[in-house]
């Protein structure tokens, strides 16, 4: 059961006693932790955790602890900003801002119509933002091209569940990682990124020894240290891996004939293309020794529970829906979905990013309703009282998509909310080129890297300046309470969307504000009005229940439910027609089914196993590019920093970007600890410091991608391809080639001249400048002889984040 | 109307069979799901242009199915060929006048199933057509109302 006692974690600064404290939930990430914030003198001055909250009973982790401190930011953005004709944002009113907003608007709707304009949001707005960009852009502008940073992060969750169970929400909850006997993290670092999660992970792992954890990694992460199994296994074989395995369970006969014959579909093509996954051959793709993937089968195969959490080595890696989907196959091939203790849990990245699912503001239409069926957009027209001509159909565009659509001059308006994309898209060169070639407007607390792109920047106001819900990665709605007034001049991003939408005129279709809710209360009244007997059923929420119960996890029907801890507990999925939120896509390449090819499946309820076929990667190592490059997150801050590089501890505990190196790797190209090398690929180069040893295998390297400020060096994403899966169009960060140099001076050593005083003038040691030379000992270096020098050595130290070892 | 369309989708299936004859010679998993969209959408142009110049006229009803496949089909081919043509341009350099070469049917394939999507509007209406053209494939602005 879930955390044996409470401890509240708090990090306050304050002379005093604080006035009071506001309930909330954290607003970093997919794990959603309850806190409280405390305030005083009408300023937040710390937090909490909420020691009533299941999720994480007072704990909070480092970002969690931290993320207040944004908010006091002496550089808060709090007046619009508007670029003007010499190319400098220069201050301006709202009313000149949200004028200049609208007349683009109107003017990219005039000439190059509805799908010219792209709402790209976030994953840390709230479900009421998103729901009022769904019902804006799609009934209001009528525009098909609504994405978010969502897809960067989770749309490979979303797209894996559509596929095999009909309908998006993950499976499995965390009430079934505390009752597992087997637990799969599958490309999920779940110490680092999700570090509250981890610790009840390891909190039951101590008391009782359970569950079995196993990591699927190819770092050795710090949540491959805790695994009682680690399968190291190169890049881009995630699906090589599932395949192998689920061809053994099949040969063994370690597989649940009566679940699969009376839930599911697709079976017998399904094990077909596994067919050709031997173990020989899977160990040799995968790079993992047969004895440790006989292990892991054999676990699997007699395991009575069993969760598989996934995330980005998943989502971001090669083929990853149809990993994903493996992942799915794997649960169904042994029953073990809708039971307690199992099911698949494909996480979500950001706080509320699955909210934006949700709600509709990336993906499908709202409450999980299929764009592709028009008995679904008939019933969100009368829903929202517009004529049905005007929400558009179709299968949904990825932001990708929106690159190449706005290099071709078909985009005219980008409004950009919440999300700094100037540092977290892949191949960023491409995409600044793109985005300085359209209007673009900028919503966010501060000046971020896309800023520079800008031409209208709106301030808006931070977590506790304002009033929401936020979904989690396990369907849990949290409620988030106002604690304090945003600062002077700043708006909530849900009160900038009503202004657009009322300056828009935007109407129903008997003449009325299209957008009839003044309050995030009224909006999430309005949602569960359109949620009722949809999947993702909210009828039975209020905020009042929400802080009463601390979280509910949807489907919550009516008024007595409490919420649903695991779906599909009566084995009937979301698969029947008018029920299904997509007609699914062709596993291959993406295509979206047809109505006719759906019912001809004939899935009607129950699950879909789907054939996962191998397809190698998009780009491999080469001779002039030998290693591979992945890029991933560090335990001291969220995604670009925006928030966590203004606070004090998490800037100071990670201030660079730097490159894990394989130790033999180092040594053959002599590379010493902290040297700025060049790492460069088909897209770009950057310097950063080098930290060797055995995190990565040999041939990988790794370099975090929160840094990106465009005057330094270190941004990942100048490296990465942009590549993307064919289903869910998340972007492949996971795989890119490159190469790496050394930046050094070459240098004759003089008579009367030390390797002491060299050292000394270049401000190195001289154990450095040995092991650069790739020598042992000074009495090696001759007088007259040349010796490279590294040009700059930078150490990064960085403390791993383990509470649970000192305070459990 | 309807002999409009015929040559249209003829003149995408003279397109689609050159490109599936250029992209046999490389093997690039990009060309892999180039090639498996293209032969969808092929497949589901011989049975419509098959029908509309035997049958003549036809109510969407009896090819609506196969269009859909062909449009989605061809929605998912485009990014796979520039995405490819990235890839050439960035490591597989002996393949990038292969992609050149290529480029041309590409672009000409969506123009002309947007005349196709543009012609089925007109044909049958925009309630009609929703289902089966996608939203990128129907003149900018129909939706007022
Ligand atoms: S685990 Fe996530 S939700 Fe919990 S405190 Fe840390 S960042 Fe916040």
């Amino acid at each position: 059961m879930a955390w044996k006692s409470e401890r509240v974690d708090q990090n306050i600064y304050s002379q005093g006693e604080v006035d009071r404290w506001v309930y909330s939930t954290c607003n970093i990430c997919s794990v959603g932790c309850g806190c409280h914030i405390a305030v005083k003198d009408e300023k937040i001055v710390g937090i909490k955790g909420n020691k009533d909250h299941p999720i994480n009973r007072g704990r909070l982790g480092p970002k969690g602890e931290n993320q207040w401190y944004a908010n006091n930011a002496p550089d808060r953005l709090t007046t619009p900003l508007i670029r003007d004709a010499n190319g400098t944002l220069q201050p301006a009113s709202w009313d000149e801002a949200m004028e200049l907003i609208v007349s683009k608007a109107k003017q990219s709707l005039r000439e190059k119509g509805h799908n010219s304009i792209c709402i790209y949001s976030t994953g840390q707005g709230f479900l009421e933002d998103y729901y009022t960009i769904a019902k804006i852009g799609r009934a209001g502008l009528q525009t098909h091209l609504l994405d978010a940073n969502t897809r960067l992060c989770t749309a490979t969750t979303e797209f894996c569940l559509l596929q095999s169970f009909g309908a998006d929400g993950a499976p499995a909850s965390f009430e079934d990682v505390d009752e597992t006997e087997t637990l799969i993290l599958f490309g999920h670092n779940v110490a680092e990124t999700g570090t509250v999660l981890f610790e009840r992970i390891m909190e039951r792992k101590k008391r009782t020894g359970k569950p079995y954890i196993m990591v699927v990694d190819p770092r050795k992460t710090l949540t491959a240290k805790e695994a009682d199994l680690h399968l190291q296994l190169y890049p881009a074989t995630n699906v090589p891996l599932l395949n192998g395995m689920i061809r053994e369970l099949i040969y063994n006969g370690a597989i649940d004939k009566s679940f699969i014959e009376a839930h599911t579909i697709g079976f017998e093509k399904m094990k077909d293309s596994v067919e050709e996954w031997t173990l020989e051959k899977t160990v040799q793709t995968t790079g993992i020794p047969l004895e440790t993937l006989v292990t892991a089968i054999n676990q699997i195969a007699k395991t009575p529970s069993l969760v598989t959490t996934t995330l980005q080595g998943v989502y971001q890696s090669a083929e990853a829906t149809t990993a994903c989907v493996a992942v799915n196959n794997l649960h169904l091939l042994r029953g073990l979905i809708g039971k307690p203790g199992s099911g698949p849990l494909h996480m979500a990245g950001q706080p509320s990013s699955s909210a934006n699912r949700t709600a509709g503001g990336v993906g499908t239409y709202p409450a999980h309703r299929n764009p592709t069926n028009e008995a679904h957009i008939r019933e969100m027209a009368e829903l929202w009282n517009v004529e049905m001509n005007r929400l558009p159909a179709g299968p949904e565009k990825g932001i990708e998509d929106i690159i190449s659509m706005i290099e071709r001059e078909e985009v005219d308006f980008f409004w950009n909310i919440g999300t700094n994309p100037m540092v977290s898209l892949p191949n960023r060169r491409r995409a600044k080129r793109a985005l300085e070639k359209t209007f673009v407007v900028v919503q966010d607390p501060f000046l971020t890297e896309t800023s520079s792109v800008a031409d209208v920047i709106l301030p808006v106001a931070l977590w506790g300046e304002k009033e929401g819900t936020m979904e989690n990665g396990d369907r849990t709605i949290n409620v988030l309470r106002k604690a304090v007034e945003p600062p002077a001049g700043v708006k909530s991003d849900f009160e900038v969307l009503l202004d657009f939408a009322r300056r828009m005129e935007l109407m129903d279709k008997d003449g009325q504000p299209l957008i009839g809710y003044q309050t995030p209360e009224e909006c999430f009244d309005e949602f569960k009005r359109i949620s009722k007997g949809r999947p993702c059923d909210m009828t039975g929420i209020t905020y009042e229940r929400l802080e009463q119960l601390n979280g509910m996890r949807w489907p919550v029907p009516d008024d007595k439910s409490t919420g649903t801890p695991r779906l599909y507990s009566d084995f009937r999925f979301h698969t029947k027609v008018d029920d299904a939120q997509s007609f699914t896509k062709d596993q291959l390449t993406g295509r979206a089914l047809s109505k006719k090819e759906f019912e001809d499946m004939g899935a009607d309820g129950r699950a879909i196993f789907h054939p996962t076929v191998y397809l190698r990667p998009y780009e491999e190592p080469n001779q002039r590019y030998p290693m591979w490059l992945t890029t991933g997150r560090l335990v001291w801050h969220w995604h670009t920093r925006t928030k966590t590089a203004r606070a004090p501890m998490l800037h100071m505990a990670a201030q660079h970007a730097y490159v894990e190196i394989n130790t033999e790797d180092a040594q053959q190209l002599g590379i010493v600890e902290g040297e700025v090398v060049r790492l460069s690929s088909p897209r770009g180069e950057i310097e950063v410091p080098a930290r060797i040893g055995e995190m990565v295998k040999k041939g990988l390297i790794f370099v975090p991608f929160h840094f990106g400020n465009w005057n330094k060096k270190e941004a990942a994403n100048e490296l990465t391809n942009d590549f993307v899966d064919p289903l869910s169009k998340q972007p492949t960060f996971k795989q890119s080639v490159c190469k790496i140099e050394k930046i050094r001076d070459r240098y004759a050593i003089s008579q009367n001249e030390s390797l002491e005083s060299i050292a000394e003038q270049y401000g190195l040691t001289v154990q450095d400048l040995l092991a650069a030379n790739q020598k042992a000992d000074p009495y090696e270096l001759q007088i007259g002889e040349m010796i490279e020098i590294p040009l700059s050595i930078i150490n990064v130290p960085l403390q791993p984040y383990m509470p649970y070892r000192e305070k459990m | 109307m309807t002999k409009k369309i015929v040559i249209l989708l003829m003149d995408i299936q003279d397109d689609t069979e050159a490109a599936l004859s250029m992209t046999a010679a490389v093997d690039h998993p990009l060309l892999t799901l180039l090639e498996a969209s293209l032969h969808k959408q092929l497949a589901a142009l011989n049975i419509i242009t098959g029908k509309l110049s035997t049958n003549g006229p036809t109510s969407l009803d009896d090819l609506k199915d196969e269009y859909t496949i062909m449009f989605h089909a061809n929605e998912v081919s485009n990014p796979f060929f520039e995405s490819w043509k990235r890839a050439t341009e960035w490591l597989e350099w002996q393949s990038r006048g292969l992609a050149e070469q290529m480029e041309p049917l590409i672009r000409n394939m969506k123009k002309n199933l947007e005349a196709a999507g543009a012609e089925l509007e007109n044909m049958y209406g925009h309630e009609a057509v929703k289902f089966v053209v996608p939203s990128f494939y129907l003149p900018a602005t129909t939706r007022e109302g």
